[in-house]
């Protein structure tokens, strides 16, 4: 590095847009910048203020006999709260309670379940489990696709019309489509038992970076390198999946209807999109094939 | 005292420490900031948060002593010396992100993708073996985007110490990896 007070200022953010611009063009500017992208994956986790305040008002309530005193001598008046607060219950708790997920037709939505497991729906999925069955037995029906980062545990169930997936603690997607069901293992180790009539009770055990796809129904497996599903990080990634899917997730992803030759259906497509910007993920899964397209409102048209 | 810290208090009357209120309002504008500087001195290894939580309890058992201007030094104090004297301290350890799936997007060719990779893995070791005022400094700066002097105000430094401890400490990193990446 050479120019030391150009580079502190430029650390600074207090370069004039044109000296960033004469700095941005230094073999300096690449170094800095090779770092820094580097370094944000070593950032710390954000802290949750609220729930670490929780914890530290718990410890201390436990500690503090002055406050149990108080307590005490106000006894009559808890009671009664709890008389009121568990009649008010009794009369307002919803008598089925199914507790649903939806994810928006705009984006991808992150849930906390009530085990502190965590889960990204993709758009156009839902997702839902039993508030009351919850606590004997972790189950849930999924329509679409989702990751996962389960919490240990007990027996975590994921139901989908195509197949079971069953773990313990884990990290995995699944994604259960028209035609199609893929299940990806990203840590530890997953069940999958299909319970599609066409090929029923199959079961397949999937060790970190595996994964099984059934396409109508052809079985396939491949092994993953990534860490996390490339769709939570805003691309839809294809390895040899047959052509008419990843225009389905095109759809799907853009809102858009997308008519294309017939003869390019089932041609095996390898790559990925973007799913915030039309344009790049249109010419993505056009030019390796070498199709034409044509935007038209809410429909694309793409063309040898 | 920070500014911004003034303007969120202003807003209550008191300024007792012993008031819930006040003292819950000062959890809510320094743990996350506490927590940051902890967890870049020394690692996700030596739970950070749980110092964070036995320094505000302490603030909260002294809370008669301690004046409103004078909480938020005394906060970083106490913590700092709780991570001292844990006997059992480790070595830094800073964890991938979970959210990180790296610089590596698909487009890129094999051999960048390697190289970058090991470039990710040396910069970690780089980073464990600065001193521990060199990574907070450098982390706070390029990670959470803070300006020198608000770097400064944190530390309880000067701003000139500040831009001493971020140039060295990327001097030292190009010293380890070379510009050649």
């Amino acid at each position: 590095m050479k120019d030391q007070e150009r580079i502190l200022q430029y650390l600074n953010g207090s370069l004039s847009a044109k000296e960033k611009e004469e700095f941005m063009k230094t073999e300096d500017y690449q170094f800095i910048d090779q770092v820094t992208q580097s370094l944000q994956a070593f950032k710390a986790p954000t802290l949750n203020t609220e729930e670490a305040l929780t914890t530290l008002k718990h410890r201390q309530s436990k500690q503090a006999k002055a406050v149990e005193f108080s307590l005490w001598n106000n006894a009559w008046k808890v009671a009664a709260s709890i008389v009121i607060v568990a009649a008010a219950l009794w009369f307002l708790y919803p008598k089925s309670s199914t507790e649903q997920f939806v994810a928006s037709h705009e984006q991808q939505t992150e849930w906390i379940l009530p085990d502190a497991s965590k889960v990204v729906l993709n758009k156009h999925s839902e997702l839902s489990y039993s508030e009351v069955e919850w606590e004997n037995s972790r189950n849930l029906q999924l329509t679409g696709e989702a990751y996962f980062e389960v919490e240990k545990g007990s027996q975590f169930t994921v139901t989908t019309t195509s197949g079971i997936v069953t773990v313990l603690g884990t990290r995995f997607t699944v994604n259960s489509r028209e035609n199609y069901y893929e299940v990806t293992c990203y840590e530890g180790t997953v069940a999958v038992t299909t319970t599609d009539p066409k090929n029923k009770d199959t079961k397949t055990i999937l060790a970190k970076g595996e994964q099984v796809r059934w396409v109508n129904d052809r079985v396939q497996r491949n092994t993953v390198r990534a860490v996390h599903p490339s769709w939570e990080s805003g691309f839809s990634d294809f390895e040899e999946v047959p052509f008419y899917f990843v225009i389905k997730e095109f759809e799907r992803q853009y809102d858009v209807t997308v008519e294309y030759p017939e003869s390019e259906a089932e041609r095996l497509f390898t790559g990925s999109f973007h799913n915030e910007d039309f344009n790049s993920a249109l010419k993505a899964i056009t030019i390796p094939l070498s199709l034409e397209f044509q935007t038209k409102g809410n429909s694309v048209t793409l063309s040898k | 005292m920070p500014k911004y810290f003034i303007l969120k208090m202003s807003k209550e009357n008191s300024d007792n420490v012993c008031e819930e209120k006040v003292f819950d309002q000062l959890f809510r504008s320094f743990s996350e900031e506490l927590h940051k500087v902890l967890y870049y001195k020394y690692g996700a290894d030596n739970d950070p948060l749980d110092i964070v939580q036995e320094a505000f309890s302490t603030l909260w058992d002294n809370c008669a002593k301690v004046t409103l201007e004078k909480a938020r030094g005394y906060l970083f104090t106490i913590a700092n010396n709780k991570m001292l004297n844990v006997i059992s301290r480790r070595k830094t350890v800073l964890n991938y992100a979970s959210q990180y799936n790296g610089t590596v997007t698909s487009n890129q060719t094999p051999q960048y993708v390697l190289e970058s990779k090991e470039f990710d893995h040396k910069l970690k070791t780089v980073l464990e073996s600065l001193t521990e005022d060199q990574r907070v400094t450098l982390m706070m700066n390029r990670v959470e985007g803070k300006r020198h002097k608000e770097i400064a105000e944190i530390l309880g430094i000067s701003t000139k110490a500040v831009e001493k401890r971020i140039y060295k400490a990327l001097s030292i990193i190009e010293e380890q990896l070379g510009k050649k990446i």
